[in-house]
């Protein structure tokens, strides 16, 4: 008995094998964020020649100091924070308006709406005249055409409503008898019920948002609206990985010779956000990849 | 689906006295708050989605920007007729297709494998580290990965190094044609196998541990428990994820191919989406970057169709 639940020793064997793979390549995913954030705390020719892998060499802040002295950064990372912010409260709000009467069984177009939301999860509208849309609309180069396109996701949508209709139907019931109208019992007793789902879809929205790229690439022009995927997306074309030019190392300026380790430098910080928010989000993204495999 | 047992708009149409009907006015009155709920939501489809959807109609317009779609020009199928005869289009198809389909012979798996090894780690800590890790890039944006690889795949970067080493030449892997497809995928993998996980694991996490209990008496080793056991426990959720992607298959992401996209890349790389960008935004061929994304919502739509019959008669299927 004993001996059959034991693992043999091919067995223990592969175990080691398998976690040791899996370590691995767990370095290797990490590593290209650790290479990125060495070297930016790189000397540039130690860079540019490819003697950084995981620790800087010649240890310099000039990326840094680029990173803190650029203003058209902050005024993108800044764009980017006002976007996420607005917009995970506006998409949150709006979308908590929407779905509660699609998940009350008595609310009669409940059917032809969700039958609408479906299509529209479906058939994707075409790029043109979707930009001409909203072209004509006069949202071109305003910044809250990024939040206000995204106010609903289909998807979230359906997870938000799904979620509504799990909660029971007493507890409004009375709100209604007491005399507390739909608003109320939204916003007092919903949404207070619906936290675990808000926290998830919050981090779904803030990501998205924080992300964006096509839509500010489409919508807007003026330099100063550019949230922080532009901006990094510019450092990137001109990236040092592109237009390389191998042993020419000598004869640049500095500028150009530090062009790694601030390219560097700007692509942790356009995700820094991210990095730090990561660890204590966990719990609620592995919640809602699990959401979202629930279907409509 | 919720019960609406005591909620009173149901029998007031049944029976109408005096106090049944006055309670109907009441619960109505109570409920048009709901329909006005519904209104900006309604609006937000209309605006953002109903209307683009009827845009599509300049697809059979000569579409001109001073004249607005009212009064441009009507031309029927010609656009679609010179698509067909149009060089790019095939290329631009191909592409998207070959990408696609790449994508799902090497994304598709890439999970399962990584979860059904993942939970054979013993080692709680270990594997919450490890999930730590390889959940994260899901959370990068295109660009940031782009960047990411950029540094590794660059003249003196750490590919070229070992390509070096191992007695080949350095070379801007970036700009090769060969190399861009293999890199698009390589960067799902690194974005999505982790996060793909999440669901398997679920899945994984759900299997009554007396199916291994009774197996590990009737002596099976461990590989014989992961083969008989586990793989078969989360196949319909892999099925089901399968045919999603599938029907997912067109809509492949813009972000994705054009933050790798080099103009020496094009001819390999040039899906769908980037192509309607630059040729229809960038250049102005309205209307035939239209006809292109109508033609490319019909496959997806069909695509679509095909799966939603397949997981009909699997007992699923989305409607």
């Amino acid at each position: 008995m004993n001996k059959l639940l034991k693992d043999s020793r091919t067995e223990r064997a592969f175990l080691f094998l398998n976690e040791a793979t899996l370590a691995l390549l767990a370095l290797i995913m990490l590593y290209p964020l650790v290479h990125t954030l060495a070297v930016s705390f790189s000397a540039g020719p130690a860079a540019e020649a490819g003697r950084v892998y995981v620790w800087p060499v010649g240890f310099q802040t000039t990326g840094w100091r680029y990173v803190v002295r650029d203003r058209m950064l902050h005024r993108a990372f800044l764009n980017s924070v006002y976007v996420t912010v607005v917009g995970v409260v506006g998409s949150l709000g709006f979308t908590a308006l929407f779905a509660y009467p699609l998940s009350r069984s008595y609310f009669t177009p409940r059917k032809a709406l969700s039958l609408m939301v479906v299509i529209s999860l479906v058939i994707r509208y075409p790029l043109i005249p979707y930009f001409l849309s909203i072209r004509s609309y006069g949202l071109m180069n305003n910044i809250h055409v990024l939040i206000v396109t995204h106010l609903i996701t289909e998807f979230n949508l359906i997870i938000m409503r799904t979620f509504f209709q799990g909660l029971p139907d007493e507890l409004e019931e009375a709100a209604l008898m007491e005399g507390a109208n739909h608003l109320h019992i939204l916003v007092r007793i919903i949404i207070p019920l619906s936290k675990p789902v808000f926290a998830t879809l919050a981090l779904f929205f803030a990501v998205n948002y924080w992300n964006m790229f096509l839509h500010p690439l489409m919508f807007l022009r003026d330099a100063n609206l550019m949230p922080i995927q532009i901006r990094l997306r510019q450092f990137i074309a001109q990236s040092a990985a592109l237009q390389d030019r191998s042993g020419e190392v000598g004869g640049r300026g500095t500028a150009d010779l530090n062009r790694r380790t601030i390219e560097a430098a700007v692509t942790i910080f356009a995700t820094l956000p991210i990095l730090m928010l990561y660890p204590f989000l966990q719990r609620h993204f592995v919640k809602g990849a699990l959401l979202g495999s629930v279907k409509g | 689906m919720a019960t609406n047992v005591g909620t009173p708009a149901v029998p007031v149409t049944l029976v109408r006295t005096g106090r049944t009907r006055k309670l109907r006015n009441t619960t109505m009155r109570k409920h048009r708050l709901l329909y006005l709920m519904v209104i900006p939501g309604i609006l937000w489809f209309l605006l953002f989605r109903a209307i683009p959807m009827g845009g599509i109609l300049i697809a059979f317009q000569d579409y001109n920007i001073f004249r607005g779609f009212l009064a441009s020009r009507w031309v029927g199928f010609k656009h679609f007729a010179y698509l067909f005869q149009y060089q790019d289009f095939y290329r631009v198809f191909y592409n998207s297709m070959l990408i696609a389909l790449q994508e799902i012979l090497f994304g598709f798996p890439a999970p399962i494998l990584l979860a059904l090894a993942l939970n054979e780690v013993r080692m709680s800590s270990l594997k919450r580290g490890l999930q730590t890790v390889l959940y994260l890039p899901y959370f990068f944006s295109w660009v940031m990965i782009a960047a990411l690889f950029f540094q590794l795949l660059s003249l003196n970067g750490i590919v070229n190094q070992i390509i070096v080493a191992l007695g080949g030449e350095r070379m801007l892997l970036v700009q090769r044609s060969w190399f861009f497809r293999p890199m698009i995928i390589l960067s799902g993998l690194y974005r999505n196998s982790g996060y793909g996980t999440i669901v398997y694991l679920a899945a994984i996490a759900g299997i009554d541990p007396q199916l291994y209990e009774a197996a590990m008496i009737d002596g099976a080793n461990r590989f014989q428990r992961i083969v008989r056991i586990t793989f078969p426990s989360i196949l319909p959720t892999a099925m089901v994820l399968l045919l999603l992607r599938i029907g997912g298959l067109m809509n492949f992401g813009f972000d994705r191919i054009y933050n790798f996209l080099t103009p020496l890349t094009y001819g390999v790389g040039d899906v769908f989406d980037t192509y309607v960008y630059r040729v229809g935004l960038t250049e102005g061929q309205y209307s035939l970057t239209t006809a292109i994304g109508l033609f490319q919502g019909f496959v997806a739509f069909a695509m679509v169709w095909v799966v939603n019959q397949l997981m009909r008669r699997q007992g699923g299927g989305l409607w």
